[in-house]
């Protein structure tokens, strides 16, 4: 099995446009890895959610703030964690609370999204650090077989 | 966004040719919804098939949910078929599963149509 060269960080603006560069660069580290496909794609999917959530839902100032994202594989689990400087904002927990009075089916999509991460990792968790979200998910490389 | 469309047996049968995300979620509504309204003046049958598509981010599930809320006022059915490992989670997340009939192949969507 390929191994994942170190701990990615990327940079971003909290701006949608940003998200094609960091999906390209994502995908580009993931490669190295050489991980089952379900797992490679579940991954882009969930950076992209999260991210989106962020961007649209959360705190940070697009003009000044920066958005990190640090990914790495521990063990037999990739783990993202995504912090930014804003005001606290969990992506799970939070990103519902700006779209009261937009239309239903913008609300169906930010649920939609927060199903997404939740569904396709192992563990979700928030933190607030220092004046920073810290959002980090985790998934397993393997899927566990429960013998009944 | 790489886009093919077919009619086949009178069914309206799209293949989006690559992943839909936020890049071109707006292309694949601008390709999808015509497609629900040829099939509403064909046979009432529109099979998408995602034999190209890896993923599909929540921006282009909310393209089939649009799609889905316009089908039905026409009497469209919407049938989907060759998804991955991936898109066959994502559905099953969301619960668009329970939106559209899901069938492993084209063949065995084309054989449903052909037996209603």
């Amino acid at each position: 099995m390929g191994n994942l060269a170190g701990t990615l960080k990327l940079t971003l603006s909290p701006r949608l446009s940003e998200l094609t560069r960091i999906r390209d660069e994502l995908d580009q580290y993931l490669r190295g890895g050489s991980l089952p496909d379900t797992v490679h794609n579940t991954l882009l999917v969930v950076a992209e959610e999260v991210l989106a959530n962020i961007v649209l839902y959360g705190f940070c100032d697009e003009s000044s703030d920066k958005i990190e994202i640090q990914v790495g594989r521990e063990d037999e689990a990739i783990h993202m964690e995504f912090i930014d400087p804003g005001k606290p904002f969990n992506p799970l927990r939070d990103a519902g609370r700006k779209t009261a009075g937009r239309l239903v089916d913008d609300q169906e999509a930010g649920g939609i999204g927060i199903h997404l991460i939740r569904g396709l990792t192992n563990y979700q968790g928030y933190a607030r650090k220092s004046g920073r979200n810290h959002f980090r998910v985790t998934k397993n490389i393997h899927t566990v077989e429960v013998e009944n | 966004m790489n886009w093919k469309q077919e009619l086949i047996q009178g069914n309206v049968i799209v293949f989006p040719g690559e992943t839909v995300d936020h890049e071109n979620a707006e292309e694949f509504e601008t390709r999808l919804l015509p497609a629900v309204d040829e099939a509403a003046s064909t046979s009432g049958i529109l099979i998408i098939d995602f034999r190209n598509v890896d993923y599909m981010t929540s921006i282009g599930l909310r393209v089939l949910m649009t799609a889905a809320k316009t089908a039905g006022p026409v009497s469209v059915n919407i049938l989907v078929t060759e998804m991955n490992e991936t898109m066959q989670e994502i559905f099953k997340i969301s619960g668009f599963e329970k939106l559209f009939a899901i069938h492993e192949n084209l063949e065995s969507a084309l054989a449903a149509t052909s037996a209603t």
